[in-house]
């Protein structure tokens, strides 16, 4: 069988789309529908075109692309509304009248439920970056609320129960801050399969063992994420406005049922919460194949919908994914993490996938990273350029499915490195401690750390600095030599003598540029000494990492 | 004449489904689907009950009851509350909130025809 080109492809479903904008033509009112005939008009000359044409380059394919999800969009507003209006109910016997109703509104509920299932598929991709975007909670929620509601309406209790307690965990995650989120990606995804499966299916069919499975899962994420939430975070109202119901004081939403094998239909669970005094960081995912390691994947794309796709195709790997908008912030945030794999486009603005990709090899730290060119770029050249920069494989956008897709970074994810979670590279940030007691000069000092891989705490005199050494993990000492209450040197000699402290690097910061303090200092136990204005930012950035790599 | 009976929720599913569920019940019914249309519908007729959605993205403060109190023609007027949330839960929130009913959808179409029957029946008469 030939594979069909990317040009083949979005023909197609520009025909399609045109097909369904189309019939609305053809019933009654569609004198309000000129709009329609304009668009019809112009996918006919679009198309004329296309079909003498190979769409070469990825800019136009892109553009078309986008033009494609807006006219999808436009058909998916209108054509089931045209079509599907929500049938008008009985006017006598009750109770008949109510079974028949419930089941014509099946149809008008899949109808509905469709289009929220396509707006959460999008605004779920926003959840992919590890703190989540507000807004893509918001709107997942709505979604799932809207879900739901008709669900519990028309009796479709395992799919009210799934888009609920789906519903709950995106509103309790939204109540965490965001450094705090953690996403239980898979979870959620199956939540979605499910759903998605079901609304599809002619009589809404939800497999009961499957959905018992994915209810339980989503139950343990959820009941995981209130023993790691306090009461105060809770009941704190969100900072934007919610679709997501606020239960009252005393009454909080509850989630719905979990029926087991064994007790189908066993009653909601009551929970109290109990607030707790320090929340240890929360875990969700078990995608750790190694202690405090995982495997991350970074997506890179400047089109944010094909970089969401990809992610959501990705999403079955249930691995942590990134998101890039083109090479140089790629760049940036494979300096500050590690990742295990990286998939690219080619043509971005700024830094292109082909140089990002040759860059990443010349660098020691990065070169082992596999990387795939996932590209509309269908070109043997293009291709030889990619794999010359080093890439692992080039895909064609279009030309393989989800599945294949997958299949692929399966394969490379072999060969991969493991990096450390989430948690493991926070705890492994090198800590500085910086005492100083003029504010301006400890900010200062702290822009310029705040290039390095670092986590700053600030002190404001030698006392308070001693006391966060002796009771807190640091990687090295900045101090001012003149300071209240303890100098600099007072502090550094009693580091020095102090057991467990004794060995941390210390840099000595003073504007006194005299032969007799840089000695005292070096007496004191100074590693380095500093003359203020002396020395710029990439200097003290240079001490640091000297000390720090060596320590 | 009957009753007329204001729906506002923001699914046209839902709307659909109480309209048929109100019909059955022998009202008349009229519907938004945004809190902002509220005002210049009821102006026209005042609504003996309004059913209203729990979560209504535009209502003030996120509290519908307290947005339809502040509009003229609804500020006596029976509210009940519909939500997914659970019957005890939502009867709590609709005392806290000063409606006068409060209806869950985990009910489903025919047990909320059967809750919903009796309690009209009180608000209106």
């Amino acid at each position: 069988m030939s594979e069909s080109s990317p040009t083949t492809d979005l023909t197609q479903e520009i025909e399609e789309t045109r097909t369904r904008l189309s019939s609305l033509l053809e019933g009654e009112g569609t004198h309000a529908l000129e709009g329609v005939e304009e668009i019809t008009r112009g996918l006919d000359k679009l198309l004329e075109q296309l079909g003498s044409t190979q769409i070469d380059d990825e800019a136009t394919s892109t553009q078309l692309e986008v033009l494609l999800q807006g006219l999808k969009a436009v058909a998916d507003f209108f054509v089931p509304r045209t079509r599907e209006e929500p049938p008008e109910p009985e006017p006598t016997g009750r109770t008949s009248s109510v079974e028949e109703g419930l089941k014509q509104f099946i149809s008008a509920f899949q109808n509905e439920a469709q289009k929220r299932l396509s707006g959460l598929s999008l605004s779920m991709m926003g959840l992919f970056n590890h703190q989540g975007s507000n807004q893509a909670l918001d709107k997942s929620a709505q979604h799932l609320h809207a879900i739901r509601g008709g669900a519990a309406m028309l009796g479709l209790k395992e799919l009210a129960d799934i888009s609920g307690l789906m519903e709950q965990v995106l509103v309790t995650m939204r109540k965490l801050p965001p450094e705090e989120r953690v996403w239980p990606t898979k979870p959620l995804m199956n939540g979605y399969r499910l759903l998605e499966t079901a609304i599809h299916a002619s009589d809404v069919h939800v497999d009961a063992q499957e959905a018992a499975q994915v209810l339980s899962s989503l139950q343990e994420c959820f009941d995981d994420l209130l023993s790691h939430t306090t009461l105060e975070e809770l009941s704190r109202p969100l900072e934007e406005e919610t679709q997501a119901e606020t239960p009252s004081a005393k009454g909080r939403k509850r989630p719905p049922e979990v029926p087991t094998q064994n007790t189908p239909s066993a009653p909601p669970q009551h929970r109290k919460k109990q607030p707790k005094p320090k929340k240890p960081p929360i875990e969700l995912e078990q995608t750790i194949s190694l202690d405090g390691m995982e495997q991350r994947i970074l997506i890179v794309d400047d089109v944010d919908t094909i970089a969401a796709s990809i992610g959501f195709v990705l999403g079955e790997l249930d691995l942590p994914l990134d998101i890039a908008s083109n090479g140089e912030e790629a760049l940036r945030m494979l300096r500050e993490r590690p990742y295990s794999l990286i998939i690219s486009d080619i043509a971005m603005p700024r830094l292109d996938g082909i140089a990002l990709t040759r860059m990443i090899r010349d660098d020691d730290y990065l070169s082992d990273i596999p990387v795939i060119l996932l590209t509309s770029l269908d070109h043997p050249n293009e291709r030889d350029a990619g794999f010359d920069a080093g890439a692992n494989d080039y895909i064609i956008k279009g030309s393989i499915g989800g599945g294949e897709l997958v299949h692929r970074v399966r394969e490379l994810l072999k060969i991969a490195p493991f990096v450390p979670t989430e948690a493991v590279h926070r705890a492994s940030r090198r800590r500085i401690l910086v005492a100083e007691d003029t504010e301006t000069v400890a900010a200062s000092i702290a822009f310029v750390l705040s290039e390095g891989d670092y986590d700053i705490v600030l002190a404001s005199n030698g006392h308070e600095a001693l006391t966060k050494l002796e009771r807190e993990r640091f990687d090295l000492l900045i101090s001012d030599w003149q300071m209240p209450s303890m100098s600099g040197y007072e502090l550094t000699r009693a580091v020095r003598v102090s057991a467990h402290i004794a060995q941390i690097p210390i840099v000595l910061l003073t504007s006194l540029d005299s032969d007799k303090v840089r000695q005292d200092a070096f007496d004191a136990g100074a590693n380095r000494f500093l003359v203020k204005g002396e020395i710029g930012g990439g200097l003290l950035l240079e001490v640091v990492e000297e000390l720090i790599e060596k320590d | 004449m009957s009753k007329l009976v204001l729906i506002l929720d923001d699914s046209e599913l839902i709307v659909s489904m109480l309209e048929m569920i109100c019909g059955q019940l022998g009202y008349r019914t009229t519907s938004a689907l945004a809190f902002s249309q509220v005002d210049t519908l009821v102006s026209e007729e005042a609504p003996s009950v309004v059913l209203t959605d729990l979560n209504m993205p535009d209502a003030p403060q996120n509290d519908p009851v307290q947005g339809l109190r502040t509009i003229p023609h609804l500020s006596q007027t029976p509210i009940i509350l519909v939500s997914g949330m659970p019957q005890g839960d939502l009867d709590e929130i609709a005392r806290a909130r000063g409606a006068q009913g409060a209806i869950s959808k985990d009910a489903g179409l025919p047990g909320m025809m059967t809750q919903l029957g009796p309690m009209l029946e009180g608000l209106v008469s």
